[in-house]
């Protein structure tokens, strides 16, 4: 018989076929899926921090991440509306210039976990693709992520354009990645800044109020 | 000895026009005259209170200001001439679903392919050719053409090539957004636009008939015109950007309460007769709300003074709700002592009101219509002309005109929004002033007003007195701490729930006896212009715990902001670097005048200061002055090699009609 402490040792093992198995069992014991989310979602707390004071590696992590997505895949069609009702729209994406995606990728899945929708749009996005993907899916966070010091003042220039665009005012923007500091994020007019997904999630929930 | 040259300082407000004359070498107001506003025509309120001004020194007016409320009335009141809108690379959908492209108030709009992106670089070329059918089609349909091109602030070079074509394939006026603001976001930028082109028709006409008035009083002096910020611009430049012409009431009350008070930093409460703004003074001029002034529920980037205004003034009407319940405006009422010297029947009836207590079967104990402007020129109803009729005669209450109608159905309605009809009625100014014990028959009228409300509320005068004195205290002390405490965090106080309420309402007014009892300090001192400040504002700043200025001449302060205003243009130039490939950084700097380019960012700072500089000065002198000074601010986002810079230049200029 496994436990919730298996299920969340199975995520930070990054073991998405035994963390499928023990939510399927849990779910078959009358376990509700909601507490099974919040379980999930709590182990890749575990991991965040374990990566923080770096007891942990971001493969490590990402694996983990996957573990709980396969998790959350069997419970997403059990969750009552309610608790599966889209706590708000993110999207997601790395700046004009810079083809990182792993931490973007890992921010997004944790963010997600989090039980929020996320849409990743991939490496390498524009202002000008910003803007149009603000205007196409009224997102109410736009987070943006960059590794290179080049590149950095690109989410500034992001920024100006859903001014000019008249959509800044929609959207909260969440900025983050290796170069960026707290106070580049406030001098650029973000409204947010996280150094990791842990961070990322909480910021998020602040944001949105939740 | 040759007398000093003056400077004739006019404000038409909502209920009141002011007309000032200073002398330039003793700073001292000389004279001062006060009649009410006529808003279908400014020009007839400006002529009467000319007249009340000793023409003998008309020839000694070398400059006339003037600051007044038609631009703000005209967009409130969605007045304008035809506007022809071409909007430049900008995005249907989001016009659309923002709900812009269905309120923009043009007779025709236009998308045409072109605009660029944050860099000033193209999008997409101009498409030339829908420009060309776009301007021949509205042509002949449209008073003025506006054109707002997307990112036009970083390259206005498409706005300037479509207005070019206007200019060649028409002779209409033509405005475009990049002329009147620095600012990002195009909305905001093309709501600006289409209100300025809107406004040209309207500010032409003022213009031309106060000049008319002027010429026939006998006063030959150039014209200039207060601006939103405080500063002065030459009439043929707010011909051109009426826009810049909103809210300059306001502002010139804190010009005018920083000239006669002689403070640099406060509160300004301006009390007229129908409203009371609230001004924050910093520095000796307005605060200005860098995202932009907002006017008649348009967010515009016009820099102008950041004011709340809320519907109380000396002339509010005090109504009596259910409940016995008191209300003091919005609405204006022409106040009983007025209205008793205007129309003197008006005090026999209220004494007999009085003594028989008749006022017990009115829904508003002393409430009358009043006849003040012919009906000629307006085709009127059957029921309307019956009602015009009656009150040639004399004013009545609404169940007199009933009565002498014959009819229960009174279509007032119109006759009170065209400005032909309008109430008088028991104002705060009345209940103040029958304690000075007059005698007039205005004066007898505004004690028997008082007294029939007292009657009614089974409260003594004074008592009635003392209590709308504590509402208006109250209202204007709370809209103070409102306006303090939205501009620093963008929220309002109210509505408050009733706990904040009872709590705030202990921190004003310390009640004997009662459990709580705390105080509010406010550190910035309050300074009062108006005619009705000085029943009320001694005691908002004692509850406040701060001082209270009324300076001399604070009935007309806000003339005196227009004629001591000076001329002062700010202009914004933005330095941001640009990445070629991976490694090589430049520096563009954008202003109005264009792009250009530099391969250092102290470089480009360097050019961007000269250019701002270069484009305010030009400004100063198109509002006819002669440069005196220039300060230059930064504002740098540091970034090291990726920083960028805000470079803003102020040049202040002495108007050329003043120089000896």
């Amino acid at each position: 018989m496994e436990s919730k402490t298996g299920l969340v040792q199975s995520v930070i093992e990054g073991d998405a076929e035994k963390t499928q198995r023990i939510v399927q069992e849990l779910l078959n014991t009358g376990e509700d899926a909601k507490n099974l989310l919040d379980t999930l979602v709590s182990a890749m707390d575990h991991v965040g921090d374990e990566w923080r004071v770096g007891n942990m590696f971001i493969p490590e992590v990402l694996v983990a991440a996957r573990a709980m997505q396969e998790g959350i895949k069997l419970l997403r069609p059990l969750l009552s509306a309610t608790d599966s009702k889209v706590r708000g729209t993110i999207i997601i994406g790395t700046v004009q210039g810079d083809l990182h995606d792993i931490g973007k990728s890992l921010v997004g899945m944790m963010i997600e976990g989090a039980g929020f929708q996320v849409i990743d749009l991939g490496v390498d996005i524009s202002p000008e693709r910003f803007v149009q993907a603000v205007k196409k899916y009224q997102p109410d966070i736009v987070a943006m992520s960059t590794l290179l010091t080049t590149t950095i003042s690109y989410m500034r220039d992001t920024i100006r354009s859903l001014e000019e665009a008249g959509l800044r005012n929609t959207v909260k923007v969440l900025v983050g990645g290796a170069p960026v500091t707290p106070e580049y994020a406030l001098a650029i007019g973000s409204d947010g800044y996280a150094p990791d997904g842990a961070t990322a999630v909480m910021k998020v929930r602040d944001l949105l109020g939740i | 000895m040759e007398q000093s040259s003056l400077i004739l300082g006019i404000d038409t407000g909502g209920t009141n026009t002011d007309a000032v004359l200073l002398n330039i070498n003793s700073g001292q107001v000389e004279q001062k005259a006060k009649a009410l506003t006529t808003p279908e025509d400014f020009s007839i309120g400006i002529s009467q209170s000319l007249s009340r001004l000793d023409k003998n020194c008309f020839d000694r007016i070398k400059m006339v200001c003037i600051s007044t409320t038609l631009a703000t009335n005209a967009i409130v009141e969605k007045k304008g001439g035809r506007v022809g809108l071409i909007m430049v690379g900008y995005d249907p959908e989001i016009m659309q679903r923002t709900g812009l492209e269905m309120q923009l108030p043009v007779e025709e709009m236009y998308y045409i392919g072109g605009g660029h992106d944050i860099k000033g670089n193209e999008i997409e070329p101009l498409k030339e050719d829908q420009a060309r059918s776009a301007i021949s089609g509205m042509a002949g349909k449209i008073d003025v053409f506006a054109v707002s091109g997307y990112f036009s602030v970083m390259n206005p070079d498409h706005e300037n090539r479509v207005s070019k074509m206007v200019s060649e394939l028409t002779t209409m006026p033509v405005v475009c957004g990049h002329e009147l603001s620095s600012q990002l976001d195009a909305l905001k930028r093309v709501a600006t636009v289409v209100l300025n082109a809107r406004l040209i028709p309207i500010i032409n006409y003022l213009i031309d008939s106060v000049l008319g008035v002027l010429s026939e009083i006998g006063i030959n002096a150039p014209l200039m015109v207060v601006k939103g910020d405080g500063t002065l611009i030459s009439q043929q430049m707010a011909q051109k950007h009426p826009i810049e012409t909103v809210l300059s009431g306001p502002a010139a009350s804190a010009i005018g309460a920083h000239y006669l008070a002689g403070l640099e930093t406060a509160i300004v409460i301006d009390m007229g007769g129908t409203t009371t703004d609230i001004t924050v003074l910093k520095d000796g001029m307005p605060w200005i709300n860098p995202n932009g002034a907002s006017i008649g529920g348009w967010q515009t980037s016009i820099r102008a003074a950041d004011f709340h205004t809320l519907g109380l003034g000396g002339d509010s009407q005090i109504r009596i709700e259910s409940g016995d319940i008191i209300s003091i405006g919005p609405k204006r009422a022409v106040p009983l002592f007025q209205a008793g010297e205007r129309w003197p029947s008006i005090v026999e009836e209220l004494r007999t009101a009085l003594n028989e207590a008749t006022y017990e079967t009115e829904a508003q104990p002393v409430d009358y219509h009043v006849l003040i402007k012919s009906s000629d020129t307006i085709t009127v109803s059957e029921n309307e002309k019956r009602i015009v009729h009656e009150l040639v005669k004399r004013p009545m209450t609404r169940k007199r005109l009933k009565e002498a109608l014959g009819s229960s159905f009174l279509e007032t309605e119109r006759l009170e929004q065209l400005g032909i009809i309008t109430h008088a009625g028991l104002t705060p100014m009345d209940v103040l002033w029958h304690q000075s014990n007059g005698t007039g028959s205005g004066n007898q009228a505004a004690q028997l007003g008082t007294r029939i409300y007292a009657d009614r509320l089974k409260i003594s005068s004074a008592g009635l007195a003392s209590l709308i004195k504590l509402r208006v205290i109250e209202t204007v002390a709370k809209n103070i701490l409102e306006k303090l405490i939205l501009d620093k965090t963008g929220h309002s106080l109210y509505p408050m729930p009733p706990a904040w309420d009872y709590f705030i309402h202990h921190l004003l007014f310390r009640d004997e006896g009662a459990e709580l009892q705390g105080k509010l300090e406010m550190s910035l001192p309050l300074i009062a212009i108006g005619a009705p400040v000085g029943f009320f504002m001694p005691s908002v700043s004692e509850i406040l715990s701060t001082q209270c200025i009324i300076p001399e001449h604070a009935e007309v302060g806000n003339a005196v902001g227009a004629s001591v205003a000076s001329v002062c243009q700010t202009v914004e130039v933005h330095v941001q670097p640009i990445i070629y490939g991976t490694e090589t950084i430049a520096y563009l700097v954008h202003s109005q005048r264009g792009k250009e380019e530099s391969s250092s960012f102290e470089e480009a700072v360097t050019l961007a200061e000269r250019v701002a500089v270069e484009i305010a000065r030009d400004l100063v002198i198109l509002s006819e002055a002669e440069p005196v000074s220039e300060k230059l601010t930064h504002q740098k986002i540091d970034l090291g090699l990726l920083s960028e810079m805000t470079v803003r230049a102020t040049v202040t200029g002495n108007p050329i009609y003043l120089k000896s």
